[in-house]
């Protein structure tokens, strides 16, 4: 908090250290959106920028990692907007081979996930990897909630479609090794 | 609120989460932003620049717009010879007060047509 409200007043090492310690949630959070690590890095870079520019609004410090999210989930849709979500979906080709480690799992996981239309990952996505809950993913990407509901419910049954491979040998959880 | 997880879901979710090396990519972040600087203070040398050749090219007709708000304003409406009235009414019978009591009525109005019901 006390980082934040330093950051707040254009503080720039302060502000290079909430990057530091938020760039590996952020990063994985725009990978799971985007399916594309150079992609997914330089959508966070411009939630950070975007970060910068505005932290002087924020009115909470305790309300960071929240209101981070948010622009987070902003970038992302605004991207989305510009560019079709859904042109990778016909290139998916189901695992067969479920993998161990955790760049492949992400990379068998961000390939199923781009086989979902734009709102349905975004809604997947908060929910699984920001474990929010209905309302709240409600809230942020404004959907009701009835809408989120259905697309976690469809997208949740295409995903263990897609990794039905995991089914029989599902992964345990182990330290990163990079 | 519920949320019905999918328990293989969240494991895979759980596992391809990756400890990603920062130092690189918060060096990218704080390279950026300080371009950012840059440029914006750059941009606001040129706002500077430019508002003194304007204020340059215009300093004459301002200040003579000055003078003359100056001396009209303070102008009475109505002639009238007691000097307490004068001042009571000054708010009011004066230029500067139609033009204040003419802006509030604007504000009023533009409040009226343009603010959300």
């Amino acid at each position: 908090m006390l980082l934040v409200g330093r950051a707040r007043t254009g503080d720039r090492n302060a502000f290079a250290e909430l990057v530091i310690r938020r760039q590996v949630w952020m990063r994985n959070l725009m990978r799971r959106c985007c399916g594309d690590a150079v992609l997914a890095d330089d959508l966070a870079q411009q939630v950070f920028l975007t970060a910068w520019r505005t932290i002087p609004q924020l009115q909470r410090p305790s309300r960071f990692a929240a209101w981070l999210k948010r622009i987070a989930v902003n970038v992302w849709l605004q991207h989305a907007r510009k560019n079709d979500p859904l042109k990778a979906a016909n290139e998916y080709e189901l695992t067969t081979q479920p993998s161990r480690d955790a760049t492949s799992i992400g990379l068998d996981l961000d390939r199923s996930l781009a086989a979902l239309s734009e709102k349905e990952r975004l809604c997947i996505v908060l929910s699984y990897h920001e474990r929010m809950t209905h309302a709240e993913i409600s809230e942020f990407a404004g959907l009701p909630v009835g809408t989120v509901k259905s697309h976690i419910r469809r997208g949740t049954q295409r995903l263990q479609q897609l990794l039905s491979a995991y089914l029989d040998s599902p992964p345990v959880e182990e330290p990163n090794d990079n | 609120m519920t949320t019905d997880r999918d328990p293989l879901l969240e494991s895979l979710f759980a596992a391809a989460r990756q400890d990603l090396a920062g130092d690189e990519f918060a060096d990218d972040v704080m390279l950026r932003i300080d371009k950012l600087r840059r440029r914006a203070i750059i941009g606001w040398i040129f706002v500077g620049l430019v508002a003194a050749a304007i204020a340059l090219v215009l300093s004459g007709p301002i200040v003579h717009a000055v003078n003359l708000a100056t001396q009209i304003l303070p102008e009475s409406l109505v002639e009238l010879d007691d000097r307490r009235l004068v001042q009571v009414f000054a708010p009011l019978n004066s230029v500067a007060g139609v033009v204040g009591l003419g802006l509030l009525g604007l504000r009023m109005a533009y409040r009226k047509i343009f603010s959300p019901r």
